[in-house]
């Protein structure tokens, strides 16, 4: 049995495992790249972690009261973790000048949704396809806002459930 | 490819401490302590517990080479 707080802290260990799998498809090196990539990730998450949930908390409980949201059972749902937490992390490589390793995070909370999107047969190729394009561009805030990364997700898989 | 778990259990406890902190100064710290055991809430139990097994590696087709 695993608490919430045990799906939050595992996720650190699942963005590290898709950057290194990313790093090591895409950048056309022998694994120096991507061993470097996944040593920096490890080393910022160890000493800036207390700072990362902080703004992880805070944007969580703005989103759920601006919207209202209240989970049934109260535990939120699987993508807010990639989401809050994933985006979090990616500002913190961003404000520490590792714009790359920040690339390869955010791609990795993509592909983690699109295997989510996958399991409910509504992954959308085409849709991932713009959204990397768009944080390969550094444009994904500019083009989805806030929460809009978010939300298009979310949408996508509620619409594989029944109204009641 | 396997997953490389680069986070110990100690680090993984550091950082549990570290995430009740920070739920607790946002009013959030209940979240944290309530058990996944059951499918009947917003968490999609199966799915983690897939990604646990290294499903987040796996490599799919579907995806497109995404």
């Amino acid at each position: 049995m695993s608490s919430y707080a045990d799906y939050w802290t595992q996720s650190l260990n699942y963005f590290g495992d898709v950057i290194s799998y990313l790093a090591e498809t895409y950048e056309e090196d022998d694994g120096e790249a991507a061993g470097k990539l996944l040593s920096d990730y490890r080393d910022t998450i160890l000493q800036n972690h207390s700072k990362i949930f902080d703004d992880a908390a805070t944007e969580l409980k703005f989103y759920m009261n601006f919207y209202d949201v209240r989970p049934s059972n109260g535990v939120p749902d699987e993508l807010k973790i990639f989401y809050f937490l994933g985006k979090a992390i990616g500002e913190e490589f961003e404000k520490l000048g590792l714009s790359n390793l920040q690339m390869y995070q955010l791609k990795a909370v993509q592909r983690i949704f699109n295997k989510r999107l996958a399991e409910a047969d509504v992954y959308r190729v085409d849709l991932s396809k713009r959204i990397d394009m768009a944080i390969e561009k550094g444009q994904i805030n500019s083009h989805f806002g806030r929460f809009g990364w978010y939300i298009v997700h979310r949408c996508l898989l509620n619409s594989t459930i029944q109204p009641k | 490819m396997e997953q490389k778990n680069i986070f110990s259990t100690d680090d993984l406890g550091k950082f549990a401490e570290a995430l009740q902190e920070s739920f607790m100064k946002v009013g959030l710290s209940d979240v944290l302590s309530k058990p996944c055991e059951t499918t009947n809430n917003h968490l999609d139990e199966e799915f983690m517990k897939k990604l646990s097994n290294g499903f987040h590696l796996d490599e799919d087709k579907a995806l497109k080479g995404i």
